[in-house]
């Protein structure tokens, strides 16, 4: 009798299965706030739904789950090592593509030959090499965070101070804009984040520093990072750098900049919009952005990072996600993610009329796409390797150590992660 | 001489009243026993004299002094409390010298002074024990010693010997005779147990609702009970207490009881002045009733046992006689059995009346 | 020791398997791990005590160490000695009891996350309120983000504001156990009100004392969100603590062995600096002094 009950409720139960197979499918997405932004337009006026119209289309639920970047990758990386996950597409950083990361991800090629990506050769094609493990493609680009110069041109006219063209214009411009004003407010010349290694390599590249270059060649003690050091410290002896500017985060730096306290800052492009939104800014559109400049004129120095998209090799709806990575790289998608301020991973999307017309710095970031290279390679320490290069940044930039020291305790310590790593 | 005049003491918590207008004195060397069921306002009367409890009406004078506004280190008290109070992380030896040593007294002078009255209270051999490695009859020693070796004007004793068993009660009770008898020290002394107030109290003050019910010796109290209350506070078994219409019959007083019984008191015995056309509470002690005649006992009541309580040599008979229940302590010789016809004899100056409406007694 | 019957035994069993599933278990797979190397991706490579010979080798492992044991003894007597203060008025009465211990007890009630991030706002060098009040006061910029002794001394003090309604808790609620009739009896005998604390009230609250002395070593050992969330370790790991050190090479760094190994010497390291007080607590419970 019990027998009977409980084979007729596995009965209904597989019925009610296949009733439900009618109902939306949820699709799960692990990202960072940004990613959603871009696909979906987020609370933006402006909104461009791109992820949003593919559900409506295919029937599926999209259960965004939003973290910061450490978090984020922590938790992909445990629900990877599980036997299955409900996560079935995921946001990376570039530095995080490493092979012990890779190996849990879905290989993409047999899934583009089947069906494959619009011009998929119009993403820039270091990206697009980057993305490839052990000659396997695990990941799309979608992303890229490339590091710029923004600067206050009220506040630069105020103080009578041109805009610079070369790397030691801007430092003098930076000096000459540093000032307390009447009420005890002081204005720094140059503000940026440094609790992280991006935005320190990008002042660093601009006179020619590299930590570790793509082939994992540790190149930190060199003549050009000591220069770097030197000037960061001295920037931050003369008062040019905020004075918590070791431990001041980026909606620090926002604030910052949009209470005029700050006169350059270094910061993606992408920052534009938020600098500038008249809401919140006290200098909507003064605020102006240009590729980060070095002392060869013309030649900007421009440091990235990049995000791609993923699918864990233990998802269940491989097929489903790949459908939404395949319409989120589309050329057109990519144009409309701009417009949601994402940075578009195909150059040809700075070409495009929509984007010219309403992204006053696409000219720019197309320049410092072209000249971009990214901050850390990714390999099996390239987060160690982060930590290592805040530590000795910082210690030089607060005169705990001299940029000499810094730098070849840099050199010692990289160069013993990279071999570990190998 | 008089030590302590407690001049129309009144207490009040916020609105509430709870001692109202209490005047007494205690004179030197005196043992004062504060008596009463809980919640007549002794402890607080004691709490007052102490200084723990601040003096909302009325004044403490001591040596004829005002004392209202001292500290109780300045009015020179010891008090020893019910619950012991000995500070659970010293010795006895600490717990005792406690007082000295924050007297300045010197250390050698101290460990005599406490040695001295340790010895007194035979816990010499204790001194270097915490308290909670004591018994409690032990405790309660080291409570006295503390508060006797400052040698106060005036011992307070709030309820000592309450948590104690009985065996200990009666062996700490007489301790605390003997002590007084030897120190001669001023001593108020408070207690619900009329017992202890009988045994100890040179003189007792009876309380009852925070008015004084009567103060007197033991024996005033005792034998001329100011009111029913304190006939039947005081005395154990409990006085029985019976309604009576008084009247004469044939020359001499009657008092007929609730069910018609009457018992006729000797001729020429004078009742006091009656009030309520005769309805008066008749009082007597059950020891003050026997079963056996002697030449004092020249009236008698009869009715049937009800019920028999042997105490060993004595024994407490209960009777029904007429509509009231008597109880009576007997001699116990086997010669009482439930249902048997008895008959009480009893002194009729043992006799005590009572108005039935404001309970007082008459004279 | 009494002897348990088996029936006692019986109905103390959900409550120990739970302790057992939810503690005893998760440690000892924690040890195992730490033996092992470990991450994402790979399996478990046996390495013997290698990863405890890496952490104690490393001397961002002892400066985390410094960190924690002295934040964490600053900590703790600090609030102690707070907490006793505050208790000791509270028993002598203040106005409005009730407002004012609500009050005392708000931070409790607060995300720490939140509290931590209200405070830093406050203390942001030449923007926040604290920070600029410190700075009129003529004490010169509050620059502590780049100090790691002052970021040290706001995690301190943020650390106690959060924590002090718990130990005060503790603390008042031993005072308040304390007979009041040995106080009066102490009043009698002749104590004024600093003897009365000194030689009432505090021998008597040592149990209470010891008890948050060993709840609040455990607790602060664990320090994490206040350094993590003022200075994430920085400038240049000067102010780490073990937690963010275990952060770091746990869930930045991928290396699970490390980590457990680290957990297990901070619970060693805790137990150590707490056993003073866990000693002197069961001699007082053998001796029977209460």
């Amino acid at each position: 009798m019990l027998r009977k009950i409980l084979a007729t409720a596995v009965l209904l139960a597989a019925t009610a299965g296949s009733v439900s197979a009618q109902e939306p499918r949820t699709l799960t997405i692990i990202s960072h706030n940004v990613h959603k932004t871009a696909a979906t337009g987020g609370d933006l006026a402006t909104a461009q739904n791109i992820a949003g119209e593919w559900a409506e289309r295919n029937n599926v639920t999209l259960n965004w789950v939003t973290l910061d970047i450490g978090p984020l990758h922590d938790r992909l990386l445990r629900e990877m090592s599980l036997g299955e996950t409900s996560v079935d597409l995921a946001a990376v950083l570039n530095t995080r593509i490493v092979p012990s990361v890779a190996s849990l991800l879905e290989p993409l090629d047999p899934h583009m030959q089947a069906n494959p990506i619009e011009d998929f050769d119009g993403i820039a094609e270091g990206l697009r090499n980057a993305t490839v493990i052990d000659g396997k493609r695990v990941a799309v680009p979608y992303r890229h965070a490339t590091n710029a110069l923004h600067f206050n041109k009220t506040l630069l006219a105020e103080r009578g101070v041109a805009v610079p063209a070369t790397l030691n214009e801007m430092l003098a411009a930076a000096r000459a804009a540093t000032y307390t004003r009447d009420d005890g407010t002081r204005v720094y010349g140059l503000v940026t984040t440094l609790d992280t290694h991006v935005t320190a390599l990008q002042f660093l590249s601009a006179f020619g520093a590299v930590y570790i270059d793509a082939d994992l060649n540790v190149r930190a003690n060199s003549p050009e990072m000591v220069a770097g050091l030197t000037e960061l410290a001295n920037l931050y002896k003369e008062g040019v750098l905020p004075s918590n500017v070791t431990a001041l985060g980026l909606d620090e730096l926002i604030a910052t900049m949009r209470e005029g306290r700050g006169v350059f800052a270094i910061n993606p492009f992408s920052r534009y919009t938020a600098l500038n939104d008249p809401a919140a800014s006290l200098y909507p559109g003064q605020i102006d952005v240009m590729p980060f400049p070095t002392n060869e004129p013309g030649k900007a120095s421009a440091n990235t990072e990049f995000w791609s998209w993923a699918i864990p090799a233990n998802s269940k709806q491989k097929d489903l996600a790949y459908d939404l990575i395949r319409e989120l790289s589309g050329k057109d998608a990519t144009v409309r993610a701009a417009l949601n301020g994402n940075g578009p991973v195909r150059p040809a999307a700075y070409d495009d009329p929509r984007i010219i017309e309403k992204l006053p710095y696409a000219a720019a970031e197309a320049i410092g796409l072209r000249d971009a290279s990214v901050a850390v390679p990714a390999f099996a320490g390239a987060v160690e390797a982060t930590t290592i290069f805040i530590e000795e940044m910082q210690a030089a930039v607060l005169g705990l150590k001299t940029p000499e020291d810094a730098a070849a305790a840099l050199q010692t310590r990289a160069e013993e992660l990279v071999a570990k790593s190998k | 001489m008089v030590a302590i005049n407690i001049d129309r003491f009144v207490k009040r918590y916020g609105s509430v009243e709870v001692v109202h207008d209490i005047s007494f004195d205690i004179k030197e060397g005196e043992f004062l026993v504060l008596v009463g069921p809980s919640g007549c306002g002794k402890s607080t009367i004691l709490r007052m004299v102490a200084g723990l409890e601040e003096i909302s009406g009325g004044e403490l004078r001591m040596q004829g002094t005002r004392v209202n506004e001292l500290s109780p280190k300045e009015r020179q008290v010891a008090m020893v409390f019910q619950d012991y109070a000995l500070y659970p992380h010293m010795s006895v030896e600490q717990n005792i010298g406690f007082s000295l040593e924050l007297a300045r007294v010197p250390r050698t002078e101290r460990q005599e002074q406490v040695k001295r009255v340790a010895d007194i209270l035979q816990i010499g051999h204790l001194l270097h024990r915490r308290p909670r490695e004591l018994s409690g009859g032990q405790r309660q020693r080291v409570a006295i010693g503390r508060a006797m070796v400052r040698k106060p004007h005036l011992f307070l004793f709030d309820e000592p010997l309450s948590n104690l068993d009985a065996k200990l009660r009666a062996e700490m009770r007489g301790q605390i005779k003997r002590l007084h008898q030897s120190l001669k020290t001023t001593s108020m002394y408070v207690t619900h147990d009329q017992l202890e107030a009988m045994t100890l109290a040179d003189r007792i003050i009876c309380l009852l609702d925070g008015h004084i019910a009567q103060m007197g010796t033991p024996h005033d109290l005792f034998d001329r009970p100011a009111n029913v209350f304190v006939a039947e506070f005081i005395g154990s078994p409990t006085m029985n207490i019976v309604p009576v219409t008084a009247g004469a019959a044939g020359g001499r007083p009657v008092l007929t009881l609730a069910g018609g019984g009457q018992v006729g008191l000797p001729a020429g015995m004078v009742l006091p002045a009656l009030t309520n056309g005769g309805n008066v509470l008749a009082g007597i002690r059950p020891e003050h009733l026997s079963d056996t005649p002697t030449p004092g006992t020249t009236a008698h009541i009869e009715g049937v046992i009800e019920m028999l309580e042997p105490l060993g040599s004595d024994i407490l008979v209960t009777m029904q006689a007429g509509g009231a229940t008597l109880t009576a302590r007997c001699t116990d010789k086997g010669q009482f059995q439930p249902g048997q016809p008895l008959t009480l004899h009893f002194d009729p100056a043992r006799l005590h009346l009572f108005d039935s409406k404001t309970q007082m007694r008459l004279t | 020791m009494r002897r348990l019957n088996p029936a006692a035994i019986l109905m103390l069993a959900p409550t120990h398997l739970l302790l057992f599933l939810v503690i005893a278990l998760p440690s000892i797979y924690v040890f195992w791990l730490s033996l092992n190397e470990s991450t994402y991706g790979s399996d478990l490579t046996f390495v013997g005590f290698n990863n405890y010979v890496t952490v104690l080798t490393s001397p961002y492992f002892w400066r985390a160490a410094l960190n924690t044991l002295i934040v964490v003894n600053a900590v703790v007597y600090i609030e102690l000695l707070i907490a006793i203060g505050m208790a000791a008025l509270f028993l002598g009465g203040v106005r409005y009891p009730k407002i004012m211990f609500a009050i005392v007890l708000m931070p409790y009630a607060i995300s720490e996350v939140v509290g931590v991030l209200v405070w830093k706002i406050m203390l942001n060098t030449g923007s926040g309120v604290l920070a600029r009040t410190i700075e009129a006061l003529g004490f010169g910029m509050f620059n502590w983000s780049v100090s790691p002794p002052l970021a040290l001394s706001v995690v301190t003090l943020i650390s106690i504001w959060h924590h002090l309604p718990f130990t005060f808790l503790l603390i008042y609620a031993g005072m308040l156990a304390i007979p009041k009739s040995l106080y009066e009896a102490s009043r009698i005998d002749g104590a004024s009100r600093w003897q009365e604390f000194w030689r009432i009230t505090l021998p008597l609250t040592v149990p209470a004392i010891l008890i948050s002395l060993i709840f609040r070593f455990v607790f602060a050992f664990r320090l994490f969100s206040e350094v993590w969330l003022l200075t994430a370790g920085g400038p240049a790991r000067l102010t780490e603590v073990l937690a963010v050190y275990l952060y770091q090479s746990g869930f930045k760094y991928g290396e699970f062995g490390t980590a457990s190994a680290t957990g297990w010497l901070m619970v060693l390291g805790s137990l150590g600096v707490a056993s003073v007080y866990l000693w002197a607590m069961h001699r007082r419970m053998v001796s029977g002094n209460d």
